[in-house]
């Protein structure tokens, strides 16, 4: 039984590490960037309140993707902040991009939900303007660090 | 026979016997001295069962509270604090699986089993969220289906079995209901769901805990009807109806499974053909989602055929899953196949006589056949077990 049980939990750790593995490995080795974002807040059943962010200047190449198809968005750095400059549908060669997917309307990067109380949640002041800090590591993963 | 320890039975179990003891002694069948000394062997216990109970609701409790925890993001706890929280309860959680495991006290194993299936999921949940992985993953719900029934054949636990097969349909419906583009490969992956579920439950009676067969089979039966019935709905756009190559893969892979299901089984008769019954069902689910009709103020013959051919089809696979529940005796299943039943019938009601009344007269219309459904679902049932009965004694 104790030999059965230790398996079940070393497999399990595996597969949770596999399910947060983008934002884990972002977390881990990525390069820190900042960008502008907007607001909506809903909540998750199963983890609670977030804040719902859609980056501007991400949203305008929506169209440059396939529903559920990967895309990857290049950003460079402008001013204070970064902003998207151009999507492909394969993988670039070099630079600073995000690797995303078309989730219905919108393209998604895997920092798209930025978990908080929900007292934070709803005291969360979208008057001012915001701007999300993010790791993105070698291969576009995103791990969302903040939002200031 | 040894009636030196009374056995335990509950209080419907005790007055049934006493009624068929009197029934053996007016037959001649036994004397009374036999019928007291039968019934002085076995005593009443409520007891066992509440404690059962109480033991049960308490895993479920604390279970779902930690999840909730999660939910409630505590801003009080750093999001790895909440991380090793929870982790630590998990792992005490397994601990004690192994704990009771040892000293043979099987219910309190039975409750660490469902707290630690619940509690892997805080931890899915938990470090997702400290992760920032964005809101409504359903992949997150698949690791914890996994992760559950991982657990479930390890330590041959029916609660984590319970929650693995639950949150695994979960995801199954999430997955598909954000990944598909149209109704048919929605339908399909219900209905190869419910032949995966039949199939595994098949097997069980070969292999592995004979009794892990039941959640799968009421998840099979669940499943091809609910599939059974979204097929059913008329379907006026040809775009919902197109055939994909992953669907095409997925049913001819449920197909083959079913047949697989079939051949392997060790039993014989009727019980044999639950694997292929849900493999028809999964046929007669992808004819009638793609089966493109008119719609429109007028039913057209084409319109009265699908419709015909829906009713027949629905009631068909509700009988045999009514047929199931007798044969297996799970009252379960035929809660499953009388309200899918009564459901069906009320709604494809609805979609007829919506176009012909209007008001109130529809809802009296409407609650008179949903009367009379449940009213003949239950005489069929209690013919169909009649029938059974008879045929097997």
């Amino acid at each position: 039984m104790i030999r059965r049980l230790i398996a079940v939990a070393l497999v399990s750790i595996g597969l949770v590490i596999a399910g947060v593995f983008g934002q884990l490995s972002a977390a881990a080795t990525g390069t820190v960037i900042t960008m502008k974002v907007a607001p909506v807040d809903p909540i998750d059943p199963l983890r609670g309140a977030y804040v719902a962010l859609s980056y501007p200047s991400i949203t305008k190449f929506a169209k440059e993707a396939d529903a559920n198809e990967p895309v990857y968005v290049s950003v460079e750095k402008s001013g204070d902040t970064w902003e998207a400059t151009s999507a492909s549908r394969t993988r670039p060669a070099s630079g600073t991009y995000l690797a995303c997917q078309r989730k219905f309307s919108a393209i998604e990067c895997g920092a798209s939900s930025y978990f908080l109380p929900q007292t934070k949640a709803a005291e969360f002041n979208w008057k001012q303007s915001r701007v999300a800090t993010l790791k993105v590591d070698s291969r576009g993963r995103v791990f969302l660090v903040g939002v200031n | 026979m040894n009636m030196a320890a009374p056995r335990r039975a509950t209080k419907t179990q005790h007055d049934w016997l006493a009624r068929e003891l009197t029934y053996w002694q007016s037959q001649g069948l036994i004397e009374p001295s036999a019928a007291t000394t039968i019934r002085d062997g076995y005593e009443v216990s409520a007891r066992f069962s509440l404690v059962k109970l109480a033991l049960a609701l308490g895993g479920a409790f604390a279970g779902i509270g930690l999840i909730w925890l999660v939910a409630a993001n505590l801003d009080e706890l750093s999001p790895l604090m909440r991380i090793a929280i929870v982790v630590a309860f998990w792992l005490a959680s397994l601990a004690a699986i192994w704990w009771f495991d040892k000293r043979g006290q099987s219910t309190l194993g039975q409750v660490a089993q469902g707290i630690a299936a619940l509690a892997f999921g805080a931890v899915v949940m938990q470090t997702a969220q400290s992760l920032q992985v964005p809101a409504y993953e359903p992949k997150l719900l698949g690791i914890w289906a996994i992760g559950a029934l991982m657990l479930a054949y390890a330590v041959r636990g029916l609660a984590p079995l319970i929650v693995g097969i639950g949150t695994g349909i979960g995801w199954l419906e999430w997955y598909l209901g954000q990944h598909a583009h149209s109704v048919l490969p929605v339908v399909i992956g219900i209905l190869a769901a419910g032949v995966i579920c039949a199939t595994v439950a098949t097997l069980h009676g070969r292999w592995g805990t004979r009794n892990f067969a039941i959640p799968w089979r009421i998840a099979g039966a669940a499943l091809s009807l609910v599939g059974l019935f979204v097929a059913a709905v008329p379907n006026t756009n040809i775009d919902q109806a197109l055939w994909t190559t992953p669907a095409i893969v997925v049913a001819v892979l449920a197909g083959i499974l079913a047949i697989a299901g079939y051949v392997l089984s060790a039993e014989r008769g009727l019980k044999r053909f639950e694997s292929t019954a849900a493999g028809l069902v999964m046929a007669l689910g992808a004819v009638l989602v793609s089966w493109r009709v008119a719609g429109g103020e007028h039913l057209s013959l084409n319109d009265w055929a699908h419709s015909g051919l829906a009713v027949v089809g629905f009631v068909a696979a509700a009988a045999w899953f009514a047929s199931v529940a007798i044969m297996r005796e799970s009252n379960l299943i035929m809660v499953v196949s009388v309200v899918g039943l009564v459901t069906f019938v009320t709604f494809q009601s609805f979609a007829v006589f919506a176009r012909l009344i209007q008001g109130g007269w529809l809802f009296v219309v409407l609650g008179a056949i949903f009367v009379a459904t449940g009213f003949l679902a239950d005489r069929g049932r209690r013919e169909l077990a009649e029938s059974l009965q008879g045929e097997q004694s």
